[in-house]
């Protein structure tokens, strides 16, 4: 494993905010840090090579996440300006043309995740409420339904796979379920959690309190598990009950010695994949009905040997100075931290899949670094993922 | 009916000033047995109140059971602490950072680096985000 130094700023590293990869992986969309979004052309091999595309500038603040419909090849992005657009890719390759959402939020959004059937997103925002938009054809743009405002931020959204529920979770330490069928769109939703009748669209289902900051929440591959990564340096699983409705006694955590995790990815209905600011991406693992950690995937047997190609491009100065001001180290250690990633892990998505397996996931931190992860070479060095 | 906001428990301050003094009293009386105090102090945290007195007595309790370990004994007794305990003991080590003594600063800062050690920056992380926390008087009263 190696890492791709992809964004840069007068070769001074930028923090990439949000990454996503089209469906056969060949272009990657990511955020540096700023308004515009990079689409990159991605060449595998030896070493992975970035060919820049073009650069997609529409928003004015930073753009918080990005999410690539792999059915219908639209891109949605949404930003810290309030706004969130659907690119679509235009005849020819390296256009991209935007399409207005009708947000109606005023506050920055955090987080967009398209519907499992791209019909509609879903978009977590700063102000306390979740949007589920929708494509209005006779206006020809995306209208939002929001739903009541809660405590705080909300940081991270889900969509379960029978894409009439969501999981919301923000910084008021509460993971609600919403119900998130739009009338017209979606026929009437299943009764989830032994209710008497279908859930009202737009209205909370279920909510229990979680131990701290909500970083990310995902729905498990068959949408019987949530997890979340909640910054008191854990993970928490929850298996969702049929027959009522889901509360705190049925949280379940597995508590890391590092730093807090923010990205959690499902590699299958038993194992998940977190990093964060623990830079190490850390497997956990369901054995016997429990959860339980697994092994960090970056070690030294699984990091390329050799000099790295895109290596470090910064000189010994700045490496001393970037130290002392980052990391408030005196000296700098030979090498610098000891993983691929110098900094916090800010995004992970998932690749390539065999399967129902997860076989390749990649990840974007705050050094402007991505790094592709190959599950299986992995695996195949370090043994089983398991401790 | 569905709990739809997350409502905090009700918070008997009566109960957590008793509480804190009896285990002042009780962890005076072991400092002969070190892990017995600090197990005693660590317990039932008087966390999200708002009276500064029971918080001030519980960080007193913690302080005095770890000034009863010796030196070489430090590690081992963190050693014996559950993940949840540990938290417990960094929030109070940072609660006895804030009340500005010399001499319980020395014993919390030595704590400190050995239960980072053991626990990881994890218990730093869990101590200074808890909420309800133990750090300081909460307002919401």
């Amino acid at each position: 494993m190696s890492f791709s130094q992809i964004a840069l700023n007068n070769g001074r590293p930028q923090p990439i905010t949000c990454h996503a990869w089209n469906a056969d992986q060949t272009l990657l969309a990511f955020c540096p840090n700023n308004n515009e979004i990079h689409i990159v052309k991605h060449n595998a091999g030896k070493f992975e090579e970035f060919e820049p595309k073009c650069i997609l500038k529409e928003h004015d603040g930073v753009v918080t996440s990005l999410a690539w419909g792999h059915k219908y090849n639209r891109i949605i992005s949404c930003s810290q300006d309030r706004n969130a657009f659907v690119w679509q890719q235009g005849s020819q390759q390296n256009q991209w043309t935007p399409m207005l959402v009708f947000l109606r939020i005023n506050r920055a959004a955090t987080h967009v995740k398209w519907s499992h059937n791209e019909l509609k997103f879903a978009v977590a925002t700063g102000q306390k409420l979740v949007c589920v938009c929708y494509f209005d054809e006779e206006q020809d743009f995306w209208v939002s339904k929001q739903s009541e405002a809660f405590e705080s931020t909300i940081t991270s959204v889900d969509w379960h796979p029978n894409d009439t529920l969501i999981a919301i979770g923000g910084t008021n330490n509460v993971i609600r379920m919403v119900c998130s069928a739009i009338k017209g769109v979606d026929k009437k939703p299943p009764i989830m959690f032994g209710a008497e009748k279908s859930p009202k669209p737009m209205h909370v289902i279920a909510a229990f309190p979680v131990g701290g900051w909500i970083h990310n929440v995902a729905f498990s591959p068959s949408g019987n598990q949530l997890a979340f990564a909640t910054h008191d340096s854990s993970l928490g699983f929850i298996t969702l009950p049929s027959d009522r409705v889901p509360d705190a006694s049925d949280v379940t955590k597995v508590y890391i010695k590092g730093l807090a995790l923010t990205r959690l990815l499902w590699l299958n209905e038993d194992s998940v994949i977190a990093g964060g600011h623990e830079p190490n991406p850390t497997t956990f693992h369901r054995s016997g009905g429990k959860w339980v950690l697994g092994k960090a995937i970056d070690t030294a047997e699984t990091r390329s040997s050799g000099p790295q190609r895109r290596g470090s491009m910064m000189s010994n100065a700045f490496q001393k100075f970037e130290a002392q001001s980052g990391r408030g180290e005196a000296t700098v250690a030979k090498k610098g931290v000891e993983t691929l990633h110098q900094n916090a892990i800010t995004d992970m998505c998932v690749m390539s899949r065999n399967g129902a397996e997860v076989t390749k996931i990649s990840s974007v931190g705050l050094d402007g670094r991505l790094v592709i992860w190959d599950l299986q070479s992995v695996e195949s060095k370090l043994g089983s993922l398991k401790l | 009916d569905i709990v739809l906001c997350y409502k905090m428990a009700a918070i008997d301050e009566s109960a957590f000033s008793a509480a804190a003094k009896s285990r002042l009293t009780a962890v005076k009386g072991s400092t002969s047995d070190p892990e017995k105090a600090l197990k005693l102090a660590l317990a039932d945290p008087p966390a999200g109140s708002s009276n500064q007195e029971t918080l001030d007595t519980s960080a007193q309790a913690t302080l005095a059971a770890m000034a009863a370990f010796s030196d070489a004994k430090v590690e081992a007794g963190i050693s014996q602490l559950e993940v949840q305990e540990q938290t417990i003991l960094m929030s109070y080590i940072y609660k006895i950072l804030a009340m500005g003594s010399d001499t319980a600063s020395a014993v919390a800062l030595k704590w400190h680096e050995k239960l980072t050690k053991v626990a990881g920056e994890a218990c730093i992380l869990r101590a200074l985000s808890a909420n309800p926390s133990i750090l300081e008087a909460s307002r919401d009263a």
